[in-house]
């Protein structure tokens, strides 16, 4: 028996739970058109990030001659690349996806957040090909890890959740105000040169007083390329600042459900 | 014991009409929060109660935005009430539309999986119920090609295929019927009529009185977001008609806007009715003088033959009324008013189209203008030989002016 008034919550973890298999189906339909009808298929998940890696390393690299010891620049920026390209991706197809299937909002009822969590499930594999393509990478300059190694899936995850969360509060903030779907790729352009990928983070904050540093790093992408070049390279030490970018993720993560659930309830009639 | 299927209880549900807070855009939300002006609201439902018991089949019937379509998205979930409860006791399935989640890009097979598990079917049900869908959709052959190649038909089938083997307890659908051919639409029929025998709760909205009175016993009736009528479906389509003919009197009828045929000597231009006063009606009914008046527009004077026809619901011409008839040709000039008049209609209940045609000769020859579908009249039951009585069994096509008597021979 199912009560429906207006205080019933919308989604229930028991309703997401019998709905797991509609998750799978929207990831799986996800994947089976993202590269339909292209001629090269797959093989751009392979494409992109490669020319991405190679565009900001000889930017940050050759051009503006940024020194960072003794690490290739192109395994260095790969490294730094992980998590911002996870996130690139996740804001941009989550954070449209609930306008995008709009007709179907309007027609069905299943839990809502199904459908960013799907997308930000298909952004894994180009998480996975870019790890790939680093292990490549390290492989062929005979690069060493590090034995920080041990915390990698820790700090991914964070990203993972991060990125998750961010798509999720997009993609229910653009059905009420469709103005953040313009600003939305000028903050993630920004946030690529805010984050310390292709540079260290100290090049940035060394000569800034530990305030300015602080808010660096309530960006998250910015402890968590410091954190992946960490537990990889294990160049440097671990700037303890990096926690604050963790903090800061899990909340975002922690938050993006109870936004999400504020304004899911309202969706089908705003849409 | 729980005998119901649906509680609907006390609900309302209300929207902000023009309203910042629901709107897109960043500019009206500052605006509407600087104002703090109250926006206007409207109630597409008000203070709805029912109970639907298992197994019975409703129709949902009301003019358009009496809010039936808001009724249906309150009972599956998609937008909740702002006021009152519903109690949904069982599995729910809604069709608002067949083919939520169809991809263009997927092939039929594909998507007969997305849209299986979109309507809440798991991975196992819709493998084994794969072959039945296709054969009930009728296209195997295209089965592994995109949709996007498939004809509109094709893609209507296969909806229709995936939402017939839904198995809920309580089954919602929303004027999704009236697309596709008659015969895939029998099939259609017959499957919901299947669920409603197994003893499933059938909620149904529809502005096919036809379809309404084969599908369902019970009907609902909802004007202005509140609950009319409630009672057999008869009753319900009788009330709801009632309501259509006195919330839109028509007075009169443009047909500029009809398909004219013929060498367009002249145009039949309006067309309206009038009692035996004179006076326009909109209310026809058995036994009623009624007159069927029709405006012509003509730039030289013309003597034609005019017909004026009326067919019923089905297609099949009743009578047709014919200045052929007298051997008569009327006089068309400028703004001339054609009037056929009836002193005993002897037409019973029932919808029947006006059909309006002028000849230049009397075998129907040369065509000077002619309207197929002029007129829509609604023949209201009423005592055509004066007393009250009821012509059971089976239903009258026509009355006739009789009597009857007898004598000793």
């Amino acid at each position: 028996m199912k009560v429906i008034n207006s205080s019933t919550k919308f989604t229930s973890l028991e309703d997401l739970y019998n709905h797991r298999e509609l998750l799978r189906t929207f990831t799986w339909r996800d994947y089976k058109i993202r590269y339909a009808q292209t001629t090269l298929g797959f093989l751009w998940a392979f494409i992109q990030p490669i020319i991405s890696i190679s565009i900001l390393s000889l930017v940050f690299g050759s051009f503006l001659q940024i020194n960072i010891s003794e690490t290739p620049q192109i395994i260095y920026t790969a490294c730094g690349l992980l998590s911002w390209t996870y996130f690139n991706y996740v804001t941009q197809s989550s954070g449209s996806s609930i306008i995008v299937a709009q007709e179907m909002i309007k027609k069905i009822y299943f839990p809502r957040i199904i459908i960013p969590i799907s997308k930000a499930i298909i952004g894994l594999i180009d998480l996975g090909i870019n790890l790939f393509l680093l292990v490549l990478l390290m492989v062929y300059f005979n690069q060493p890890y590090s034995p920080n190694i041990i915390f990698l899936p820790i700090i991914m995850l964070f990203n993972i959740l991060f990125s998750i969360g961010i798509g999720i509060i997009l993609s229910a903030i653009n059905t009420r105000f469709r103005d953040f779907q313009y600003v939305v790729p000028f903050v993630v352009q920004l946030s690529l040169f805010l984050t310390p990928i292709a540079y260290p983070a100290d090049f940035v904050v060394n000569h800034l007083p530990f305030w300015v540093e602080s808010i660096y790093f309530l960006n998250p992408l910015a402890g968590l390329a410091e954190a992946f070049r960490w537990s990889i390279l294990g160049s440097q030490t671990l700037n303890p600042l990096v926690f604050i970018s963790l903090f800061v993720a899990i909340l975002t993560f922690a938050l993006s459900f109870k936004i999400f659930e504020r304004i899911e309830k309202q969706m089908a009639d705003i849409l | 014991m729980i005998d119901f299927a649906i509680k609907i209880e006390n609900v309302t549900k209300t929207y902000a009409l023009n309203s910042a807070s629901h709107s897109a855009s960043l500019r009206q939300f500052a605006q509407s929060f600087l104002k703090t002006k109250k926006p206007e609201r409207f109630n597409a439902l008000l203070d709805v109660n029912c109970t639907i018991y298992q197994g019975e089949s409703v129709a949902i019937i009301g003019i358009n935005g009496a809010g039936k379509s808001t009724l249906l998205k309150l009972l599956s979930r998609i937008t909740p009430p702002t006021d009152g409860q519903i109690i949904l006791n069982g599995r729910v399935s809604s069709l608002l539309e067949i083919g939520t989640g169809f991809h263009p890009e997927l092939t039929g097979k594909e998507n007969i999986f997305l849209n299986g598990s979109v309507l809440g079917m798991s991975k196992t049900e819709i493998q084994s119920k794969m072959e039945s869908i296709l054969k009930f959709a009728g296209i195997s052959r295209h089965i592994n090609q995109p949709i996007k190649h498939y004809s509109s038909g094709m893609e209507v089938r296969l909806a229709f295929a995936v939402a017939a083997h839904l198995e809920p307890d309580i089954l919602m659908i929303d004027e999704v019927l009236a697309v596709g051919d008659i015969e895939f639409q029998e099939k259609c029929i017959s499957k919901m009529k299947e669920l409603a025998s197994k003893g499933k709760t059938l909620v149904f909205i529809s502005h096919n009185r036809a379809l309404s009175s084969r599908l369902c016993k019970r009907g609902l009736v909802l004007e202005k977001g509140q609950l009319v009528y409630d009672g057999e479906i008869e009753d319900s389509l009788d009330f709801y008609q009632e309501q259509v003919m006195k919330s839109a009197p028509m007075t009169e009828r443009i047909l500029s806007s009809q398909r004219h045929l013929g060498n367009r000597k002249f145009n039949f231009s309006k067309i309206w009715l009038e009692n035996k006063e004179g006076n326009r009606k909109f209310d026809v009914k058995s036994g009623d003088h009624l007159s069927i008046c029709v405006e012509v527009d003509s730039l030289e004077k013309v003597e034609a033959n005019v017909a004026c026809r009326i067919y019923n619901n089905s297609k099949t011409r009743i009578t047709s009324l014919t200045s052929s008839y007298f051997k008569q040709k009327i006089e068309v000039g400028a703004s001339t008013i054609i009037s056929w008049h009836i002193p005993k209609l002897a037409l019973t209940e029932g919808k029947y189209r006006l059909e309006l045609a002028a000849y230049e000769d009397f075998n129907g020859q040369v065509l000077i203008d002619e309207v197929t579908s002029a007129l829509w009249i609604s023949v209201e039951e009423s005592a055509y030989h004066g007393h009250e009585v009821s012509s059971s069994p089976g239903k009258n096509m026509v009355y006739f002016d009789f009597n009857v008597s007898s004598k000793n021979s």
